[in-house]
């Protein structure tokens, strides 16, 4: 069955649309992302000016409205999802007056616009019941709110991603092997962790502790992505990682520890590439969990949760030292930046002893709930100067490091250690499992210090300006293509001898 | 990217140049831009490279091969720095480093920075060409 995925912040603004104190039905279009699934990108609402017909028991905008809005959407390569409001019900269900409507409006519809999705939903008090145009016929829709615990009054009757097996499990060595796990959060909570597929990107001192955790929490299926291959360096941090690793790819490596750490249930998918250059082994992942340390990457990833209503979480650990040095490297030691934030093989490096430097180490969790909570963008996470760096080939780098553009403490590989990882990484697991296992409110921010050994939970909202899952941005419009253009200008305005 | 906006923007770009917009390459080349008075041609293609996480970040930009400027080396012109596609010199890098310090989303686009590259290009060796201009 098709679901209808939508933010909470998109349900928020629904009701508030639609449900209104004279207890008129009222209309909206819902402009959705067609990736099978709908996933909502924001509510075009219709004033009360442009409805042909109105009352406390029908309603139903100008046609021309009708047509302009359907338009507008299919230029956007979105589908639109006709809503209006049953006010004075809890939990409604389409009327037959509403079925019929419908059925008139398909067959418009499909005569304009073959081949084009689209979908209707009545939106009650509390519940939404959805149906989406299916070939020859309409067919029911689940709802799936992200970031449900944003909401004062939940939505009734919706599916959660994270639901779990109903059923026998006869396994046994599975219900011994994870006993206590059952204690802390109960059948249900295993169940729901067993059913999930993670994607961690980033495998490396944090990704490896995260994916490590993960596989012996018993979830389902683990989804590894690192174009990265293992190296001297990685082994203090590297969980999983051994000496005869180094030159192997860092996700076959630690593939091979986690089918040992999990008893051989656990499905682990290797994919030693950029998750940019890999998008569709995200799309069966039920989180993204992002353990890497390039900017780009990071903002690949929040933008493919937001286009995707994918929940996403980001975490991180840094090391600062007081002159802006690495502590324990040379400063007069220019070691060149790799792609992988490693020093090549060969590259001397000189570790000294410092004095007394006071060192900080932090580490942050950042839950993206598409359009629930702020993004990566929402937050203004995204370093434009790093990000400029990352994106240049290696002659491009050499070039600007003539000229002066780069410092060669830009390139230099940040310090890095296994416990500043191991806490984070713990952090980052902690907010997965109340998330898949609702046994606690996921918290949207979490910040930690460990040289004071302080941990701060914030709450963030998304914004309006944002790039990314704001006004303008990409929230739920799926993987679209515009594909190539040639533009050409008329006589009057192109620019001539 | 976002590749709605990079295309929107693109169209709009096409209201006064020809353009030719690839969105699996992230890249838009102006058919014919107006190169201004110093250089020769007059007119030549130039291009952008949308990076990956566009809007976010500015385009690369690189100016054709085979204009040159009448009135010595231009400071921004990067003669040796060619797009990875290009084996035969058809494109140098054009440094902007120091114009877009801080591009931002929501205020610049390929319009403005279209603009901004025309006032570069009548300054070539200067970091503030809006106030040369």
């Amino acid at each position: 069955m098709r679901t209808l995925k939508i933010s909470a912040s998109t349900v928020r603004r629904l009701r508030e649309t639609l449900l209104k104190d004279d207890e008129q039905e009222r209309f909206a279009f819902v402009y959705a992302g067609d990736e099978g699934d709908l996933l909502a990108n924001r509510v075009v609402p219709v004033d009360d000016e442009s409805m042909a017909r109105q009352s406390k028991t029908a309603c139903r905008p100008a046609p021309v409205v009708e047509r302009e809005r359907v338009s507008e959407c299919y230029n956007k390569q979105l589908a639109p999802v006709l809503a209006h409001s049953h006010p004075f019900s809890e939990t409604p269900r389409f009327s037959s007056i509403d079925v019929d409507s419908m059925g008139r409006f398909r067959e418009w519809l499909s005569g304009l616009f073959p081949d084009q999705s689209f979908g209707f939903a009545v939106v009650g008090t509390s519940g939404i019941e959805a149906v989406a145009d299916a070939g020859t016929r309409l067919e029911a829709v689940e709802i799936e709110v992200i970031g449900e615990w944003k909401l004062d009054t939940p939505v009734a009757g919706t599916r959660s991603r994270f639901h779990g097996e109903s059923g026998d499990d006869d396994r046994p060595s599975l219900e011994q092997r994870y006993d206590r796990n059952v204690r802390a959060f109960g059948v249900d909570g295993q169940r729901r962790l067993e059913s999930v597929t993670i994607g961690v990107v980033g495998i490396g001192g944090l990704g490896s502790i995260v994916a490590e955790q993960l596989a012996r929490l018993g979830v389902g299926e683990l989804v590894l992505v690192d174009p990265d291959s293992v190296e001297a360096s990685n082994l203090s941090r590297l969980v999983g990682a051994y000496d005869y690793h180094v030159g192997q790819p860092k996700v076959t490596a630690v593939r091979e520890h986690l089918l040992k750490s999990s008893g051989g249930e656990l499905t682990v998918d290797a994919v030693p590439k950029r998750v940019q250059d890999c998008t569709a082994v995200l799309e069966n992942c039920d989180v993204i969990v992002g353990c890497v340390d390039s900017v780009t990457a990071r903002s690949y990833c929040n933008e493919y949760a937001v286009k995707h209503l994918q929940y996403y979480i980001d975490a991180g650990v840094r090391i600062d030292t007081p002159d802006g040095t690495p502590a324990g490297i040379d400063s007069d030691d220019a070691v060149t930046k790799q792609r992988s934030d490693e020093p090549r093989e060969g590259t001397p490096t000189n570790p000294v002893q410092t004095d007394d430097q006071s060192v900080e180490l932090t580490g942050y969790v950042h839950l993206v709930a598409p359009g629930s909570n702020a993004c990566f963008d929402c937050l203004g996470r995204h370093d434009q100067a790093a990000a400029r760096i990352e994106q240049l080939s290696p002659t491009e780098q050499d070039a600007e490091q003539e000229r002066g553009y780069i410092d060669d403490d830009e390139l230099a590989p940040e310090p890095a250690v296994i416990h500043l990882n191991g806490q984070c990484a713990s952090k980052t697991v902690s907010v997965l499992v109340d998330l898949v296992t609702g046994v606690h409110t996921p918290p949207d921010f979490i910040r930690y210090e460990e040289h004071d050994h302080e941990m701060t939970e914030l709450t963030t909202a998304p914004s309006e300006n944002c790039p990314t899952c704001g006004r303008d941005g990409v929230l739920g419009v799926g993987q679209r293509s515009f594909g190539d253009a040639h533009f050409e200008p008329d006589e009057e305005s192109a620019v001539s001898d | 990217m976002k590749r709605g906006r990079a295309y929107e923007e693109a169209a709009k770009l096409g209201d006064r140049y020809p353009i030719r917009y690839s969105e699996a390459n992230r890249r838009v080349i102006i058919e014919r831009f107006d190169y201004p008075e110093g250089w020769n041609p007059r007119f030549a293609p130039m291009r952008y490279d949308l990076p990956e996480t566009y809007p976010r970040d500015v385009p690369t930009v690189y100016v054709s091969g085979t204009v040159s400027y009448e009135r010595g080396k231009p400071e921004h012109l990067l003669n040796r720095i060619h797009p990875t596609d290009d084996d035969d010199g058809e494109w140098a890098k054009w440094c902007i480093r120091d114009h877009f310090v801080n591009w931002d989303p929501e205020r610049d686009s390929l319009v403005k920075l279209t603009s901004m590259m025309r006032a570069s290009l009548a300054n070539p060796n200067s970091d503030n060409p809006f106030n040369e201009a």
